[in-house]
């Protein structure tokens, strides 16, 4: 257990003291973010074994990388939940590489997420916009974004695995994240994002010319 | 391929690129141009950060209570003394017990280790409901609240805006709001200057009562007053159709309402 001092320190300080060999602020990042990343790999690869195989990976390789991690390119967490998506990613295509995996669930699961002590109610408020966004997407579209970002899958993949056009996966991850954007845009949502909505009926006019039946 | 050509193809490339979609050769060229594009840096970094978002999508899972430990073994350079240690432990156990005894032993550990291990879960769950309700009582106990009233067409109409005034996120609890016909919905309004920025569009299937959320452009201790009209479904860029509930956020002198929810 960390001493308190450690646990009052910022993200970016624990980083600092991780780099000289300090394992309690290794222990408080894991108090932190270990959930976070567990859940994510958990969410990736549906295996709980798994996913306690990535998060000691994860940290092991935050303990031997910390002193890289430079605070200007990125934030701690942004750079700690790609290194877990990464590893996750990779472990699941070998998977499915030697026929290990199932077919994916593609549903999204808008379960409500269970409250952390260590995030912040404005956290919690930023978590139900963006699901309230993705719920407001058409399911295709919601659909094709999922198996990429969560299921590893490449547009060409995606198309293989849903049986359907390459040209449609292509319009369905553009659509559904222009209007993602344009629901989560700090401008707010359609009704202030007039140039998005216009860029977005420009897009669907567009795909409609080059392929009908999207 | 021309420079322009070439921008095109990767301005759509840009969304796909930034969730991991992109093939191998499209990965290629969407990094090869951006070195060079500022344009292409820009959105990508405005797609990259809608990325992130996905992860606010992740139910929360509980890790194993042992992740940790193994976490350290994992990282600590081996002691020769806990070699010594193991290698000496685990002889002597053979000599001083007969086999069933040894196994008896094992099975209670085990059968503790279980038992321990519901009893964990257990603890977690509620803890974890626990936190749930400390989330909502911290961000109530911070935040203000301003009542909103029904205009001529919903006088029955009304409800609480609830905020902090530092953040652009806010609750919106509404009663007796009439349902509206096919393709109408409500959207609400957050007044500052006479500028009207949206905060949500909604619709209302009968219920007495619903919570909204609203985002904001900006923070909600900037904005003098709230207001909801009647639009198209899909909402407007500016009001169009008549007002059904209105309230001020701030007053002369500071927020309007002083009072703290609790």
């Amino acid at each position: 257990m960390p001493t308190r001092d450690v646990q009052t320190l910022s993200d970016q300080e624990l980083l600092q003291r991780v780099a000289q060999g300090d394992e309690d602020a290794l222990v408080a990042l894991y108090d932190r973010y270990g959930r976070l990343v567990y859940s994510l790999a958990y969410k990736i690869l549906q295996d709980h074994q798994l996913a306690e195989e990535v998060t000691q990976d994860v940290f092991t390789n935050v303990w031997r990388a910390a002193a890289s991690f430079d605070p200007k390119k990125s934030r701690f967490t942004t750079w700690l939940t790609s290194i877990a998506r990464n590893r996750a990613i990779d472990l699941l295509r070998r998977r499915r590489a030697r026929g290990l995996t199932g077919g994916r669930e593609t549903e999204l699961n808008t379960a409500i997420t269970r409250a952390d002590e260590r995030l912040s109610p404005e956290h919690h408020l930023q978590a139900l916009a963006v699901r309230e966004a993705l719920e407001q997407l058409p399911p295709a579209q919601r659909e094709v974004l999922e198996l990429a970002y969560f299921g590893g899958l490449t547009q060409r993949e995606i198309a293989e695995h849903l049986g359907i056009p390459l040209g449609t996966v292509k319009t369905r991850v553009r659509l559904g994240m222009l209007k993602l954007k344009e629901l989560l845009s700090p401008h707010g949502p359609p009704g202030n994002g007039r140039s998005g909505q216009k860029e977005t009926n420009a897009l669907e006019e567009q795909s409609k010319v080059r392929k009908k039946g999207v | 391929m021309s420079e322009r050509e070439e921008h095109q193809v990767v301005s759509q490339l840009i969304p796909a690129y930034a969730i991991g979609a992109t093939d191998a050769d499209e990965t290629a060229l969407v990094e090869q141009h951006i070195r060079h594009c500022e344009v292409c840096r820009a959105l990508l970094a405005d797609y990259t950060q809608l990325s992130d978002m996905f992860l606010y999508t992740v139910p929360l899972v509980a890790a194993p209570a042992t992740l940790e430990e193994r976490l350290l073994a994992q990282i600590a350079p081996p002691q020769p003394s806990d070699i010594k240690k193991r290698s000496r432990s685990t002889s002597p156990a053979r000599f001083l017990f007969p086999r069933w005894q040894t196994w008896a032993a094992i099975a209670a550990v085990v059968l503790l280790f279980f038992t321990n291990a519901y009893w964990m879960a257990r603890l977690t769950r509620v803890k974890q409901e626990a936190a749930l309700q400390a989330t909502a009582i911290a961000f109530l106990a911070d935040a203000q609240r301003v009542q909103v009233t029904g205009d001529a067409l919903a006088p029955e109409a009304g409800g609480i805006l609830i905020f902090q005034p530092d953040t652009s996120i806010a609750l919106l609890h509404l009663d007796h709001l009439p349902p509206l016909p096919e393709g109408k919905a409500y959207q609400v309004w957050l007044i500052r200057n006479g500028h009207r920025d949206s905060g949500a569009v909604f619709r209302v299937r009968g219920e007495k009562e619903i919570t909204v959320l609203i985002r904001a452009p900006r923070p909600l201790g900037e904005y003098e007053a709230i207001g909801i009209t009647v639009e198209p479904e899909g909402g407007s860029p500016r009001p169009t159709g008549p007002r059904v509930i209105k309230g001020r956020i701030i007053q002369q002198g500071g927020i309007s309402t002083q009072e703290k929810a609790s």
